[in-house]
């Protein structure tokens, strides 16, 4: 069935469990979430010995179902105080998977200033003493784990990890050693900075393998899958084409591009850092579109950004950190954007967040909107430790505090992404209502409020947001727990044979007799542990608000405030309802 | 199952008019008769070779058939081959079911719609709306030349009463490639009447995240 791997840092040491019958048709976020809700004091400090940091590859990663080789990161978040879960491709869930580890769960808290490396192969696992690794950036870590261990998967934190910073994200190895794949959100490189764990290598040299039960409805599974994804006109031809910075020109065109700080919908450098201008450059200075995030991925949305003299600068550049570091801080040079977002990969940090931070000290004065080069220097002390990087690594609120700045886009702590609530609602509402805090994964409702994939939504109109949250919210929770990108929504929303032939690979596996309606069943089932982990951390639906300045500024070039109700917004969490929701407006 | 030729050398390309284009084939040839032009062409002629020696307006075409298969103007013709030309008041829903055969790049046509202006026939009659159009991902990058392309917005002026679909048809974009529309930052459906001022700016399939 697989096994739990536990490790504990305060004693160094390591045992393998047999996975306890409860977690048996649990996997990544399912999984990390449960073991966190079941393990880990909801009011424990997250950087303390009783917080857990439990790393868990999507229950098919490792398998040739296609686009499948996710990986979920766990624990109670040091930027919002509730559970966390961050998810990303590269190498290490793949790996993970084959070796038949279901969970990896750190504990503990070692002596101060002690640096490790957990090493994982098909013989064992062994904490290894790494001092020599400290304060080293992401790129040069991976170098030189890469030469000790050979072409291993990498789980590794930079120097804001190690400094507890409540930015700093884990990052995952791509297929050329890059650290850019990361599990950025919320902080958790800072937990894994706590156990004194500067990296994760896993080695899958003579691995078992993964298993599948049922070969012939998997590979039937896989096989609808497949051709789903290779058919619908987004995961086959425009994310492999131009990445998924497409969306800068429609966000903008739809007036929902967040600008100078979520001042304006509309940023007039957009073009400038499309992702057609992204793909442009792959055919005139050199880099790549098309790139895998991981072995198996038939979407390749990642990609390599080149310098102008060919040479690469960063892989990848993505829509979120594209807009982040650049529309969002007023700067339409693509090259500065791609310096930024190497500096994130090195010093550790998630990009979205860094890019509101920016954004935030921008608005407090320490740069002016549109400087590049000043938000390089700004970025750059992050990794210093400067007392002026330690308040930018820990994220947007908090450096908006010490500035005194009053526009903060965060909801429990964490800052929004690349979709402004103002100009969609329902995205609005997952941003409020999510477990996680402000977060676009957690219910992609731009899909068919902006995209017209999975039905078309206005997304001026507040009306039926309640419940659009819900499910996306219900039905993402399912992806992230299967290994499958969350990509594989755009097809399977559109060709029921896909949807099915995910399910049916899930089946296959796990000897589950699942159809359709448990996905969103078996969704908001685990979502409410998560739930339930917030409001003992201390959440109340009070935590469940937008920001008070979007209420009252009205967004350009729409001229729309933020308007839907609070009923609305308390319905997405009310399980005791049948999914009835206020749809009143407010004023 | 193409016919076999009518009356000619191996050399000759056999094309069939329809509807307003049957005038081309000369004046005798009755409703009821085919109108046919024979004629001989270079190697590596395309489709569009053929609306050039027949004076056609590729704008005027709807669509054509190449030996039975729905075929773009780019498309090489050679001798023995048999075209069937409608034009496009005689459009049917071809383009959205059946993937046309042969290389789609439009440039050519969309040069000459950027020189001469879309409507500028119908410019004349006053009372024309202006709109910008913007194009974007594989729009773009299918129609480099294309007026609008790149971001860059192209000032554009329209008949009054223009829909979406007419615009898309004048611009040849398959109302099923251009899946999104928005105007002035709200996605409308392919029947919204374009008015004065607006910002049209169009998408194929697209998503991200």
């Amino acid at each position: 069935m697989g096994k739990l791997l536990r490790i504990n840092m305060t004693n160094n040491t390591v045992t393998f469990e047999e996975l306890p019958e409860k977690y048996r048709l649990l996997g990544g976020r399912a999984l990390t979430s449960s073991v966190v809700a079941d393990e880990v004091p909801p009011l424990c400090h997250p950087l303390g010995p009783n917080n857990k940091l439990v790393v868990a590859p999507g229950l098919l990663a490792g398998s040739i179902a296609p686009s499948s080789g996710r990986i979920s990161v766990g624990g109670k978040s040091p930027l919002t105080g509730g559970i966390k879960e961050s998810n990303a491709g590269g190498l290490p869930g793949q790996k993970l998977g084959k070796l038949g580890i279901r969970a990896v769960v750190v504990e503990g808290k070692p002596e101060k200033n002690k640096a490790y490396i957990l090493k994982i192969d098909a013989a064992g696992a062994e904490l290894i003493p790494a001092d020599d690794f400290k304060n080293k950036g992401m790129y040069e870590t991976n170098e030189l784990l890469w030469e000790r261990f050979g072409k291993v998967g990498i789980l590794g934190i930079g120097p804001a990890g190690e400094m507890g910073l409540l930015n700093a994200g884990i990052s995952c190895n791509d297929m050329e050693n890059g650290p850019g794949r990361y599990a950025g959100r919320g902080g958790l490189g800072a937990v894994m900075g706590s156990k004194g764990l500067k990296a994760i290598v896993v080695d899958d040299t003579d691995a078992p393998g993964f298993k599948v039960a049922n070969k012939e409805l998997f590979d039937k599974g896989r096989k609808a899958l497949a051709d789903a994804l290779k058919n619908h006109a987004v995961t086959g031809e425009a994310l492999p084409t131009f990445g998924t910075a497409v969306l800068i020109n429609i966000m903008n065109e739809a007036g929902g591009l967040p600008t100078r700080n979520f001042r304006e919908g509309r940023f007039e450098g957009a073009s400038k850092i499309s992702g057609e201008t992204i793909n442009e450059w792959s055919k005139t200075r050199g880099g790549k579109v098309g790139h895998p995030c991981h072995p198996g991925c038939v979407i390749r949305c990642s990609n390599v950004v080149a310098h102008p003299d060919g040479s690469p600068h960063v892989a990848p550049l993505e829509y979120e950190s594209d807009w982040a570091l650049g529309a969002n801080c007023g700067i339409d040079d693509l090259d500065k954007i791609a310096e930024l977002n190497r500096i994130c990969n090195d010093a550790g940090i998630d990009t979205i967040e860094a890019g509101c931070t920016l954004a935030v000290a921008m608005e407090g004065g320490l740069a002016d909107f549109g400087d590049g080069d000043r938000a390089i220097e700004l970025l750059n002390e992050v990794a210093m430790g400067s007392p002026l990087g330690r308040i930018l690594g820990n994220g947007t609120e908090f450096t908006a505090k010490a500035f005194g700045v009053s526009r903060v886009p965060v909801v429990k702590g964490q800052s929004m992404p690349a979709y402004e609530p103002r100009a969609v609602k329902g995205i609005g509402v997952t941003y409020a209502t999510s477990t996680m805090g402000a977060d676009h994964t957690a219910g992609y409702t731009i899909a068919p409020e902006i995209l017209a994939v999975g039905g078309e939504l206005d997304p001026l109109d507040a009306a039926g947001k309640g419940d659009l949250a819900r499910a996306f919210q219900a039905t993402t929770m399912f992806i992230d727990s299967t290994g499958y990108c969350l990509f594989i929504a755009f097809a399977i929303l559109d060709i029921p044979e896909g949807f099915q032939g995910m399910v049916d690979t899930m089946n296959a596996v796990l000897g589950t007799e699942w159809t359709a309606d448990d996905v969103y069943a078996q969704g908001l089932e685990w979502l409410k542990r998560e739930r339930m982990f917030n409001e003992a951390a201390g959440f109340t639906k009070e935590d469940d608000r937008i920001p008070e300045f979007m209420l009252e500024e009205k967004l350009p070039p729409h001229n729309t405030t933020w308007d839907v109700s609070e009923a609305v917004l308390d319905s997405v969490h009310d399980y005791s309802d049948t999914g009835d929701e206020g749809d009143e407006v407010a004023g | 199952m193409r016919d076999g030729p009518v009356n000619t050398s191996n050399a000759a390309v056999e094309v069939h008019l329809y509807g307003g284009f049957r005038g081309l084939a000369g004046s005798s040839s009755g409703v009821q008769d085919d109108a046919v032009v024979l004629m001989e062409l270079h190697e590596g002629a395309t489709v569009h070779d053929v609306f050039l020696r027949l004076g056609i307006d590729p704008r005027e075409v709807s669509h054509v058939f190449v030996n039975a298969q729905y075929s773009s103007p780019q498309r090489e013709v050679k001798g023995g081959d048999r075209l069937g030309i409608f034009p496009r008041n005689m459009a049917v829903l071809y383009r959205q079911y059946f993937d046309r055969k042969g290389p789609d790049d439009e440039s050519a046509g969309w040069k000459s719609l950027a020189n001469e202006g879309p409507e500028d026939e119908e410019r004349g009659r006053g009372g024309g709306v202006q709109i910008e159009l913007r194009l974007f991902a594989s729009l773009r990058d299918k129609y480099p030349d294309m007026p609008g392309s790149g971001g860059q917005g192209l000032s554009m002026t329209l008949s009054e009463g223009t829909s979406v679909a007419r615009l898309l048809d004048r611009l040849n974009i398959g109302l099923d490639v251009a899946k999104l529309v928005y105007i002035n930052g709200r996605m409308k459906g392919k029947d919204y009447v374009i008015v004065d001022g607006d910002r049209v700016s169009i998408f194929p399939p697209i998503a991200g995240g």
